[in-house]
This record gives C-alpha cells, sequence and structure tokens, in this order.
C-alpha cells in the first residue's frame, strides 16, 4: 500500500491527467455503442482539448464550440466561449496543458516509448511556435467567421482539417462502431488521419509537438501564463544559476529567467530538479 | 513580525514592501469578474443552445467525413 501511494505521489501529475480524462470522457457506454452523449453538460466547455464528439465526451471543445457560435450566421462573437477561455486562462494557464489535456496525456504518454534519441524541439522550433496563433486566428477565427455557405453558415476549419484529437477520439472510435459512417470517408479523412499519425510518429521522439507548435487551445492560454493566478516564481536570493532547471525543462525554457514564460504547460519538472528550491508554485 | 494581509500591502522584517494578494492578481482576477460577465451576455444570448446543438450531434467534420 505504501508503495502504491509513493508510486502515486511521483506520478502526481500523470495521475491528475488519467483521472481527469477518464472524468470528462466518462459515458464509456458511447464506446461501446458508437453513439455520443446527448446530455445538457455538453453545454458546459471542458478546459482541454477534447472533441465533443467523443463517444465518451461529457462536455464540450471550447476550440470547437467557438468555431461553431462563430460561423453561426446569428453571431459574431462567442461572449459565451470566451468567457470560459478567460476563466480558465486566468485562474490556471497552461497548467490545463500539463495536467488537464487528453491529447497531452497522450502525447507525454508516446513520449515515454523508447526511442535511439529523444529531442525537446523540432528544427525551426523558435519560429514555428509562432504558428498556433496563426492557426488561432486564421484556422479557429477568420475562416469559420468570413468563409461562409449559401446560406450564411461557416464551416469549423480547425475541426474539420486539422484537429488530431478530433481524429484519434472521435473519428476512429465512431467509425469502428459505425458502418454507415466508414462507408461515407473519403479524402478528408486520410488527410486527417495522415496529420494523426505524422503527430503520433513526431511524439515518440520530440516532446509534445502538438502542444509546442499547432494547438489553439494552447495559444489561447499561453497568453495567460504571465498573469494567471497559478503562476511560478524565482527567489532570486536563492537561485545560483545553476541552469537544471533549463536542462529539466523539455518545453525548452530558460526558467530561472522566464519563469511563466508563455511555453510553459507548469509540468513542475523545473521545481523538482532546483537544487535550492528557488521556484515556486504559488503566489507568495 | 510580518502580518499577512489580503487587502494592505506590508512591509516585511527586512523593511521591503510586500504586496498584498489582490494586488499582486489585480488583473487575473478582473479577468475572472470578466469571464462572469461573458458567460452571462452569452447565456442570454443563448449561445449556449448552439453550443449544445453543435455537441449532442456527431460532428461530421470533427470526425474526418466533412
Amino acid at each position: 500500500m505504501a508503495n502504491i501511494l509513493n508510486s502515486i505521489k511521483n506520478h502526481i501529475r500523470l495521475c491528475v491527467q488519467i483521472v481527469f480524462t477518464a472524468i470528462t470522457n466518462g459515458y464509456f457506454y458511447g464506446f461501446a455503442t458508437g453513439r455520443i452523449y446527448t446530455g445538457r453538460s455538453k453545454t458546459v466547455c471542458v478546459p482541454g482539448l477534447n472533441c465533443y464528439s467523443c463517444p465518451g465526451a461529457l462536455g464540450s471543445c471550447p476550440i470547437g464550440s467557438l468555431q461553431a457560435v462563430l460561423a453561426n450566421r446569428n453571431y459574431k462573437f462567442s461572449f459565451y466561449v470566451v468567457g470560459f477561455l478567460i476563466l480558465f486562462g486566468s485562474i490556471f494557464g497552461r497548467f490545463i496543458c500539463g495536467w488537464l489535456c487528453p491529447f497531452g496525456l497522450i502525447q507525454d504518454l508516446l513520449y515515454k516509448i523508447p526511442f535511439f534519441r529523444k529531442h525537446k524541439n523540432l528544427p525551426g522550433h523558435k519560429a514555428l511556435i509562432w504558428l498556433k496563433y496563426i492557426i488561432l486566428a486564421v484556422f479557429v477565427i477568420i475562416l469559420p467567421l468570413f468563409v461562409l455557405d449559401i446560406i450564411g453558415q461557416g464551416s469549423p476549419w480547425f475541426c474539420k482539417y486539422i484537429c488530431p484529437s478530433g481524429t484519434l477520439t472521435a473519428g476512429l472510435p465512431l467509425l469502428a462502431a459505425n458502418e454507415p459512417l466508414r462507408q461515407a470517408t473519403g479524402f478528408l479523412f486520410q488527410w486527417k488521419l495522415l496529420i494523426l499519425i505524422v503527430l503520433i510518429l513526431l511524439s515518440v521522439a520530440f516532446y509534445r509537438p502538438f502542444c509546442k507548435y499547432i494547438c489553439p487551445l494552447g495559444a489561447v492560454y499561453s497568453v495567460f501564463n504571465p498573469i494567471a493566478l497559478y503562476r511560478y516564481q524565482i527567489d532570486t536570493k536563492r537561485c545560483i544559476d545553476c541552469g537544471k532547471c533549463k536542462s529539466a525543462c523539455k518545453m525548452d525554457i530558460d526558467v530561472c529567467k522566464n519563469p511563466n514564460s508563455p511555453e510553459c504547460i507548469r509540468c513542475g519538472d523545473c521545481i523538482r530538479s532546483c537544487p535550492v528550491n528557488a521556484i515556486g508554485r504559488l503566489h507568495r | 513580525m510580518q502580518k499577512k494581509w489580503l487587502f494592505r500591502n506590508t512591509e516585511t522584517e527586512y523593511g521591503s514592501s510586500k504586496k498584498s494578494f489582490l494586488t499582486k492578481n489585480k488583473t487575473s482576477l478582473f479577468l475572472l469578474l470578466l469571464s462572469f460577465a461573458f458567460i452571462s451576455i452569452g447565456i442570454y444570448r443563448d449561445e449556449t443552445a448552439t453550443v449544445l446543438t453543435k455537441s449532442i450531434n456527431i460532428c461530421l467534420e470533427c470526425i474526418g467525413i466533412g
């Protein structure tokens, strides 16, 4: 029993990720029957990138919901979804990416797969980290708002052409359980499957490539990182500038210089690595 | 003796100024209030119906059918 508790303590973040993913995708009946949950809890946005067409999903994806409202001809701005994003961002910042996002969990698990050489970043990292902001602006906001069909409705461009979380957690389970849906697949599914496979392979060798370079939800929360209620601070009197925090950080952040970097997912590796406990979790 | 106050800035025993919780987090607390206001406005505008309608029907775009 003591060993189990010790193991949980050493892997607390992984445990929280698994439990939260299980709770927010707890409609297990949906996986068995190939149906999605249709209850009223789906009015509420969950904090992570969790496709609402996942058979187990009990809440709504904030990015999918944002596109749905923007694409609707009755609205040009979503107070409701933006309110949720501000709520989650102002409290947690990118803590959500590190602890509560199901697709972040999947990437963390993939990175644990042994590979002959692990890297933190893709080549061109410094430029690529801006890509997620471009994807947010273009695919999540501009295209659903302005590219309209004959009746004035837009499309969820990010969900339709990019989102690997939707392909993995919604597309594959639903297609596996529904023959008519399988027959309706075409080039679009193949394209999304290709994106998913590439990201899965990259996630084995590189740490969280989707979070670093593509995720529009991470782009939103990154803006809140420096000002969220949950943030880090450095005790400059204790810090000896040894560089161990920077080495430990898989998001490649110089933590002692920029503890609230927009790229920080609050995994806590830097805190555990600091020999003088100079990095604090909560405000002081 | 150092006293912790929620609303007032205090002086530490070393003479430096220690900001109160509200002072240090005024931006995030303002954003928190703003988020509640936005969510309320969104509910009033019936955006929840749009979110619910989208989420309880299989999103063919999301699963790659289009």
